[in-house]
């Protein structure tokens, strides 16, 4: 059996994680695709990883085992679709989608095709969060009580196009691009029941670079700040009944506990290969192969990730913004 | 009008964009030269054009049918005198009405007392000979049947968003609980909100059109000092047990860190820096301590006593600040506590 990839979108996340995955296990592939309407993204994909080149997935003639997507937010869903209905398994950046109901359609639709979907959420990939959860899950640490995380830093990431600023476009701000990764991280870790209760933001006409959320997970509060603009503390804090975990978005192999007993602190260093992004993206990969062969599970199912799909679209539907002072905000 | 805007993902650029986005008679078109430093303007629906003046070489499309090109744009200083000249010859060569290039006080360079726009430039930084070079260029280059040239020298631009004035020095009162710097901080602080710096630009843009170029400074309309602006700022900050510093000490130490700013910089241009990540407690004492101190450069304006007059601007466009230092502060304060700069 022949195994064909395509990669669809061939943007910064493209060049910067998933080409790069592919480019070291090319032997792994018999044919790759490289797809993207932008001559010029095609190119640099080319220069990547060797690859066939069309403008459009449809235009692919070959049977395609695999496709990863990571185009615009908004064309996730047609593209995993299609992919889909050409029985390939799918690989989606994250988000994988932005409205509910195409998330759940597209998980039917695996199911149905008996393929695996699955999103690049790289924080489920960090040595921290597996080693968390099982603390967590085996109730060392007692019930959650409180969480609370800011993270942030001045934008800087290398958009090959700026669809994502587009005056039309749709839930492309902090909250859909840092609020996911967020909200992901503790949905895998926690696997919590979330509830709303607040949000604000500055997308007064178009994506947000600045929101505060304020929502409960299991009853706990928590309370996330998230900015395009200046760097925050960058630090996620989880109190517990018996124990206060702090973990640093920048450390992703080590993690600090305080006992609320005796108030001794100890920092925890997870042995781990590497965390840089290219290790990371290549786990991922890797992962998602192996468990579209039945060989392992997938970390990143997007099914597993329905939930926070949910409660970022209630964010949105019922944020405020700020006071539209220009300027102050 | 149609106004074109390059470096509207910057600072000022964002207070002038916002400044504009409600004026009916305006067709702005804000251009950023990477699409991260759009995220400001974008969260206001503004069409963004993404174009970088260093790959234009054959015109610059955006510019067709421009009343006003506004060049707000940051580049490197060695090359912003070509790029600013040939961004100026695309507008004459398009037929744009004026052109108006952002300057810098930093043109004077250490001199004192009271400054206008007949002081000869001294620059003594690169940042400054950058300026006065671009200056140079475009006051001599300006065509007969080019656009009218405005040349804007703003001073000390502080409110939201201002990295350089406001989030540092916030983040400065607030980890080194800075009170006053004695007389290392009794320099004069030539403040002037970017939401004043925006309204000059209207005004250059809309004064009647001659074919007389103009250099104006744009300042603020209060004279305070360093140490009276990093008193006031961290009252409207809230920030508890400020203490004045030891000038003394502070000068020295601010020598010494600029050591370890050196000693940083080496260590990360070599590469070498990677085993250090594995203790990432020591890495971010240095960062604290080399953020919290100022520059040799910095260390100097804060004692430089220099007055930038804008009366040529109040005659020539009516510019007139309007943001008072009380009120620019609170807006300031109340801004970085929104955004995190100070928990």
């Amino acid at each position: 059996m022949s195994h064909n990839i395509a990669v669809v979108g061939c943007g910064a996340s493209a060049q910067q994680f998933h080409l790069l995955a592919l480019a070291k296990r090319r032997h792994d592939f018999d044919k790759v695709w490289v797809v993207d309407p932008s001559d010029k993204a095609r190119q640099i994909a080319c220069s990547i990883v060797r690859a066939e080149q069309s403008a459009a997935l449809a235009d692919v003639a070959d049977e395609l085992q695999f496709v990863i997507i990571a185009a615009p937010n908004t064309h996730h869903f047609s593209a995993a679709r299609e992919a889909l209905s050409r029985d390939a398994h799918v690989l989606i950046e994250k988000p994988f989608v932005i409205w509910p109901d195409e998330g759940c359609e597209l998980v039917k639709l695996a199911a149905e095709h008996h393929r695996v979907i699955a999103v690049n959420q790289t924080r489920r990939l960090f040595p921290y969060t597996q080693e968390l959860t099982r603390r967590i899950s085996s109730g060392e640490f007692g019930a959650l009580k409180r969480i609370e995380h800011n993270e942030g830093w001045k934008l800087s990431w290398p958009f090959f196009s700026g669809a994502g600023f587009e005056k039309d476009a749709q839930r492309t701000g902090v909250i859909m691009d840092m609020g996911v990764h967020i909200l992901d991280f503790y949905q895998y870790l926690l696997d919590p029941m979330w509830v709303y209760g607040s949000a604000t933001h500055d997308g007064f006409k178009g994506p947000e670079g600045l929101a505060e959320l304020r929502l409960k997970a299991n009853d706990a509060p928590v309370s996330i700040r998230m900015s395009r603009y200046q760097k925050q503390e960058n630090l996620g804090y989880l109190d517990f009944e018996n124990a206060r975990v702090q973990i640093d978005i920048f450390q992703p192999n080590a993690y600090s506990v305080t006992s609320k007993s005796d108030g001794g602190h100890r920092r925890f260093v997870v042995e781990s290969p590497s965390v840089d992004p290219a290790f990371l993206s290549d786990r991922m990969l890797s992962n998602f192969v192996a468990a579209a062969t039945g060989r392992e599970k997938a970390i990143c199912e997007a099914a597993s990730s329905l939930p926070v799909i949910n409660i970022l679209d209630e964010i949105y539907r019922c944020a405020k913004h700020y006071p539209e002072t220009p300027g102050a905000v | 009008m149609k106004i074109v805007v390059f470096g509207a993902g910057g600072f000022i650029g964002g207070w002038l964009c916002e400044e504009l986005a409600d004026r009916r008679e305006i067709e702005l078109v804000p251009c950023v030269r990477q699409w991260s430093s759009a995220v400001r303007l974008a969260r206001r629906g503004f069409d963004v054009v993404q174009v970088d003046l260093e790959a234009v070489t054959d015109g610059i499309a955006v510019i067709a049918g421009a009343d006003v090109v506004v060049n707000v744009s940051m580049p490197l200083p060695e090359r912003e005198p070509e790029l600013a000249l040939r961004l100026y010859s695309a507008c004459a060569a398009a037929g744009v009405r004026k052109f108006i290039q952002f300057s810098s006080m930093a043109v004077y360079g250490d001199q004192t007392g009271n400054v206008d726009e007949d002081t000869p430039s001294a620059p003594s930084s690169d940042y400054g000979r950058g300026k006065a070079e671009m200056e140079n260029r475009l006051l001599k280059g300006v065509a007969r049947s080019g656009p009218q040239l405005f040349i804007l020298r703003p001073t000390i631009v502080y409110g939201p968003f201002s990295d350089s004035w406001t989030v540092r020095y916030a983040r400065r009162i607030a980890n080194g609980r800075w009170r006053s710097l004695g007389w290392a901080g009794a320099g004069t602080c030539n403040l002037v909100h970017g939401q004043d710096v925006a309204k000059s630009v209207v005004l250059a843009a809309l004064a009647p059109q001659d074919s007389k170029s103009h250099v104006l400074n744009i300042n603020g309309p209060e004279v305070v000092t360093w140490n009276e602006y990093i008193d006031r700022f961290g009252d409207a900050l809230g920030v508890g047990g400020r203490t004045s510093m030891n000038p003394l000490l502070f000068s020295l130490t601010s020598t010494a860190v600029q050591g370890l700013r050196k000693a940083g910089s080496w260590v990360k241009r070599k590469g070498i820096h990677r085993p250090l990540q594995s203790v990432p407690a020591l890495i971010g004492t240095a960062q604290s301590v080399v953020n919290l101190y100022p520059t040799p450069d910095e260390l100097h304006l804060l004692r430089q006593k220099v007055q930038c007059s804008w009366e040529r601007a109040a005659r020539v466009i009516g510019f007139n600040p309007s943001m008072s230092l009380d009120e620019g502060l609170r807006q300031s304060a109340e801004w970085c506590h929104i955004h995190g700069v100070i928990s």
